[in-house]
């Protein structure tokens, strides 16, 4: 019963993810969609393979992928974004930004 | 003497979790797994112990803090599924109002800015864009006056002080 209702969840916010891939129009933005991807569609699938086969060794091997994605992911998101920055791509429509653009460029 | 013992103490339980890790992925005990995965524990853990301070002893045998992780791991999961919801909302709608926000972490250890770092990348709607002693943070929606770090920092800091 919860497990269907999860893998529902799972489907719909990676649907959801997915369209918003595109409606957003910059580098920086797109990466959260990409996460909620990442995050609620297939880790939370893992999560629901596990309970569906409690006891067994997928279980077990499926809550090892989940640990190792969430230390993963993280790095991935932000490897992609630091790049960004370092090449200069300036982010879109910002309403506060306390790292000023272009001071950056040589250093770090 | 005493340095010794918390040294090889520190590596063994390195050792040891490397290798329950390991055992649980290959998931047999033939043999010839367990000596080549006891083999390659070893490697891992005085590389580990070598190139790094990192002291899992502190983490695995301690009630307090594996009850602070949990805790942790519950506002976590709150945090996160409130956060989907907005980004699915931002998505939906539309509204975005972007912005890159400087936040000071309020403990001084790697362990913290990495735990702190990761919980904001983990979460959709905010991600971690530098790191220099602050973390400057892009976040989706930024109202004025929002604290993003509020929970991370306040629970974390058990976690890892």
């Amino acid at each position: 019963m919860i497990s269907e209702v999860l893998i529902y969840i799972a489907a719909i916010s990676a649907f959801i993810g997915a369209i918003g891939l595109f409606r957003f129009k910059d580098c920086y933005t797109r990466i959260h969609a990409a996460t909620m991807i990442s995050v609620g569609g297939v880790m939370l699938a893992l999560i629901v393979l596990a309970i569906e086969t409690v006891g067994t060794v997928y279980s077990v091997k499926a809550i090892l992928i989940v640990i190792f994605f969430a230390l993963t992911n993280p790095v991935s998101s932000h490897a992609i974004v630091n790049c960004a920055h370092r090449m200069g791509i300036e982010p879109k429509n910002l309403t506060r930004d306390d790292l000023g653009h272009n001071k950056l460029k040589g250093e770090v | 003497m005493s340095s010794f013992l918390k040294q090889s103490l520190r590596q063994i339980s390195t050792f040891l979790v490397i290798y329950i890790a390991w055992i649980l992925f290959t998931y047999s005990l033939d043999v010839q797994e367990l000596a080549f995965g006891f083999v390659v524990s070893i490697l891992v853990s005085v590389f580990i112990h070598k190139y790094t301070d990192f002291k899992i002893v502190d983490y695995i045998f301690n009630p307090f803090k594996i009850f602070n992780i949990f805790i942790y791991a519950i506002v976590f999961l709150i945090v996160e599924i409130q956060s989907h919801l907005s980004v699915a909302k931002a998505i939906i709608t539309g509204n975005i109002s972007p912005a890159i926000v400087r936040i000071t972490p309020e403990f001084n250890s790697d362990m913290g800015l990495v735990l702190l770092a990761n919980s904001i990348t983990l979460t959709p709607g905010t991600v971690s864009v530098s790191i220099d002693k602050n973390l400057y943070v892009h976040c989706l929606n930024y109202k004025k006056g929002d604290k993003i770090d509020y929970f991370f920092n306040k629970y974390g800091r058990r976690v890892v002080d």
